[in-house]
């Protein structure tokens, strides 16, 4: 089948742009006369704002006063595109047929084999919310959106230096998606943000609909249990995160933008430890890392303890412990695999059920699982505290949570096999996967191991504000 | 920031501290026959003594020629020699490194099987354990080392811990005297503790992976190491007195009478964080016998191999681990004299010499 072209009949291009659109029902095609000529303008119901067209589009070609001298439409608009408007040009009706379905105008006329689109997206889309999945006490509170325009925008708001580029191109062959590349120019590693683009234009991906789909390919090798890159909600940690050399990957559709690379400790770092006092950051910041490694580790331990090495216990707790396991008639690992999977699903269905539903949920498994199953003898009340408190630690950490899921109820079968052994065995493995880990030659267990002196003391605890005032961040150099 | 596959020196002697503390403090006593509580306060001197002698000339031999100051590697020693000779080095070398792992392995389970599971089998753990061994070494020796940091970190904090749990109960009259021992037992001990440290070997095979200079931390490492043994084993003598020596497992035996709060039985805790150690030091020799192969022999399956190399350890140690006569057999000084002088000290220092030879040989001709 040939490539359709414009052949500069007006008419028939937009019956060409019409069969690349499926002829689709809200594709509206208007006749206008432009400086006396007969052109059509074509655009899709919804996707464009209609007071902006006829304000900064129709209203003005069709007046004409804008337009004087001889006909020569194409230059007069081209000029008229440099007053202020949003205006692209193509000879590809493929290229105008994407605008188009991205929400522009497009204008075409006699004897132009092109097409001028005029960007006047006036889509629904969503406002400025509060960040919802990371919430904080005293720095900013709003979170992207998800437009791609307007994410750019807020981050721009945020960090306004000049040096803040915006890279932009589309992924996705089947469903294509926006996507913008954030980074500042003089901190960033030049070779890692030739592999990011790399990753991204040659990721071969079909359909992208939000950053989350990018992850993957820019995760790089598969399957990692640490990935190379997170993600965040909020403008002001993207902004400080690119002033450390990081870049951020912005795609249209998605209140989430990519960090990359991500490292272990970045988990561990909130916008409020900038703001409290570093005593207190530094405080948190040790207290967030324990209760990630109780997440993962408490349960299984709980498991070993009481399976293969009670003596380690008081004499009293042991025998409260050994007590309440006796009146149940499952194994201790079994009972903790149980439980946790009974709360995954309940909070999975708190997550996608409406939220009328949600709290019955709630109701229904704390009266269950929390009352109910112990007084029928069903579980014991020592290991629902356990579990009880490795939900609140992995509720702390929740950008890992997932992580912490699959990695506890390994340790909890580890524990059962082998004791410490196993636990302690699993351990290894894990810190082994964390260390082997390099996003873009960066080590995740950096500034932990390998030792990193500057950048240690402000990924593990946290310098004043002094001192990071003094300092040049860079990739690598200073802040991870 | 160093580049792939390649460590800093702190990284390999925290590899090197993990893997010799999992097997000097955590030894049965039947592993060293004759050695009192006196001869492990003093072994300190001739330990240091022991080590830095065999270690000394490898690395002199590897630490390149004076111009180049490249450093080198056992196998590199013998390029340009006959293909037989370098695949007998590199076959010898992977050997002795599978040995090493299978005795830390062989150690673990006589540990796991008298101290832990109290008489169960233990050998399907030993092959799970070998499987993740495995695995870890095939992540390559950076990741190895960066772990290494983390467990000295976590292990040095434990040590610290358990001795520090266990002062109250330190009386200075449970401290044996030392004047009661002979020159030649304290030698003894300290040759006994330098043969358990193959870790030096390793030096014959990566020292140009390693940034910064090997020698000078080396020594810093080896001093230091021979200043903590003292302190650690007054600390066992003078809390555990006469209960320690008549124990298998001294270190354990002070962590077994240490508390911490609430926190009772301490040895519990010790034994996994020697099952941690062991499993890096594991890891750690089935690299370098995975290294010494692909030295020599071009290798289509990287990965593969290291699975090989875990299996063929694994049955080793099973099977020295299996009665406690095959083990004490395999852990004797004349086996491991012999292996540790042969490949740490003589076959480098005599695979240099003949390569000076030839070269002093070609610019004379």
């Amino acid at each position: 089948m040939d490539k359709p072209v414009f052949t500069g009949a007006p008419q028939k291009d937009a019956a060409a742009l019409c069969g690349l659109l499926s002829c689709s029902a809200d594709l509206i095609v208007k006749p206008l006369a432009v400086n006396g000529l007969r052109a059509v303008g074509l655009y899709l119901d919804g996707m464009c704002d209609e007071m902006r067209i006829l304000r900064a589009v129709t209203a003005p070609l069709t007046d004409p006063s804008v337009f004087r001298g001889p006909a020569g439409t194409p230059e007069q608009i081209r000029l008229f595109a440099y007053k202020g408007a949003d205006v692209k040009e193509t000879e590809d009706p493929a290229e105008a047929a994407a605008l188009i379905a991205a929400g522009h105008f497009a204008l075409l006329l006699p004897d132009f084999r092109g097409a001028f689109l005029f960007g006047a997206q006036g889509f629904p889309k969503m406002n400025v919310t509060e960040a919802q999945s990371e919430q904080n006490e005293f720095g900013g509170r709003e979170g992207f959106t998800d437009t791609l325009k307007d994410n750019v925008a807020l981050l721009r708001r945020k960090l306004p230096a000049p040096g803040l580029a915006v890279e932009q191109f589309r992924v996705g062959s089947d469903c294509p998606m926006n996507v913008a590349l954030c980074y500042l120019p003089d901190k960033t590693d030049p070779g890692v943000l030739k592999k990011i683009r790399k990753k991204l234009l040659e990721s071969g991906i079909r359909t992208a609909l939000g950053s989350g789909w990018l992850r993957p390919f820019l995760n790089g090798r598969a399957p990692a249990l640490f990935p190379a890159t997170g993600m965040t909600e909020r403008p002001d940690v993207l902004a400080y995160k690119l002033t450390a050399g990081r870049i951020g990957v912005l795609a249209d559709g998605s209140p989430f933008a990519v960090i990359v690379p991500y490292l272990f400790t970045d988990y561990f770092h909130a916008p409020d430890d900038y703001v409290t006092g570093a005593p207190y950051a530094c405080f948190v910041r040790a207290l967030r890392l324990t209760c990630f490694l109780a997440a993962v580790a408490l349960p299984g331990l709980f498991v070993a303890v009481c399976d293969f090495h009670p003596n380690m216990l008081p004499p009293d707790v042991m025998f409260k412990i050994a007590a309440a396991e006796a009146e149940t008639p499952f194994p201790l690992a079994l009972e903790a695999a149980a439980i946790h999977l009974i709360y995954e699903a309940v909070r999975e269905a708190g997550l996608r059920m409406p939220k009328a539903a949600g709290h019955t949920v709630s109701i229904v498994g704390a009266l269950v699982i929390g009352d109910a199953a112990v007084k029928a003898g069903l579980i014991a009340a020592p290991m629902l505290i356990v579990v009880a408190l490795t939900t609140v630690c992995s509720a702390v950490i929740s950008k890992l949570q997932d992580r912490a899921v699959l990695l506890r109820l390994v340790l909890i079968a580890a524990g059962a096999t082998a004791g410490f052994f196993g636990v302690f065995l699993g351990l290894g493995l894990i810190a082994v996967e964390l260390c082997a880990v390099s996003p873009y030659g960066v080590p995740f267990s950096a500034p932990l191991s390998p030792y990193e002196k500057k950048a240690f003391g402000n990924g593990i605890f946290r310098k004043s504000l002094f001192r990071l005032a003094r300092e040049d961040m860079k990739l690598g150099e200073v802040e991870f | 920031m160093p580049g792939k596959n390649r460590i800093g020196a702190y990284q390999l002697y925290a590899l090197f501290s993990v893997s010799l503390t999992s097997s000097l403090f955590t030894s049965p006593s039947a592993e060293t026959p004759g050695v009192g509580p006196a001869e492990t306060i003093l072994l300190g001197l001739p330990f240091f003594i022991f080590c830095a002698a065999s270690a000394l000339p490898a690395l002199v031999c590897l630490s390149g020629r004076k111009k180049r100051r490249v450093p080198r590697t056992v196998f590199s020693l013998c390029e340009g020699k006959p293909a037989g000779l370098r695949r007998t080095v590199s076959v010898s070398y992977a050997a002795v490194f599978l040995w090493c792992a299978a005795l830390a392995a062989a150690r673990l389970s006589r540990f796991m099987q008298t101290q832990l599971f109290r008489g169960d089998g233990v050998a399907a753990l030993i092959v799970l354990f070998f499987a993740a061994a495995a695995w870890a070494a095939s992540r390559e020796l950076e990741t190895l080392g960066r772990a290494a940091v983390l467990t000295g970190v976590l292990l040095a904090g434990s040590v610290l811990l358990f001795t520090g749990a266990s002062l109250r109960y330190f009386e200075a009259s449970e401290l044996p005297v030392l004047w009661d021992t002979t020159p030649g037992a304290i030698a003894r001990a300290g040759l006994l503790a330098a043969v358990r440290t193959p870790e030096l070997l390793a030096l014959c095979v990566l020292a140009p992976e390693v940034n910064g200079n090997v020698g000078k931390g080396f020594f810093g490492w080896l001093a230091g190491f021979a200043l903590l043994l003292p302190v650690v084993f007054t600390v066992i003598a003078g809390v555990t007195g006469g209960f320690a020596a008549a124990q298998d497992y001294r270190f354990y035996a002070l962590t077994g009478l240490a508390r911490l709060g609430q926190m009772e039985r301490l040895d519990e805790a010790l034994g996994a964080l020697w099952v941690l150690c062991t499993f890096l030091k594991t890891a750690f020799f089935l690299l370098l016998a995975h290294r010494s192969v692909s030295a020599v022999h071009p290798l289509q399956h990287k990965n593969l191999l290291f699975y090989i190399l875990g299996a063929t350890s694994c049955f080793a140690a099973i099977l020295v681990a299996s009665t406690e006569g095959r083990y004490l057999a395999a852990t004797a000084l004349p086996v491991n004299l012999a292996l540790f002088v042969l490949f740490g000290a003589v076959l480098p220092a005599a695979l240099a010499a003949f390569g000076e030879r030839r070269a002093t040989k070609k610019k004379g001709a």
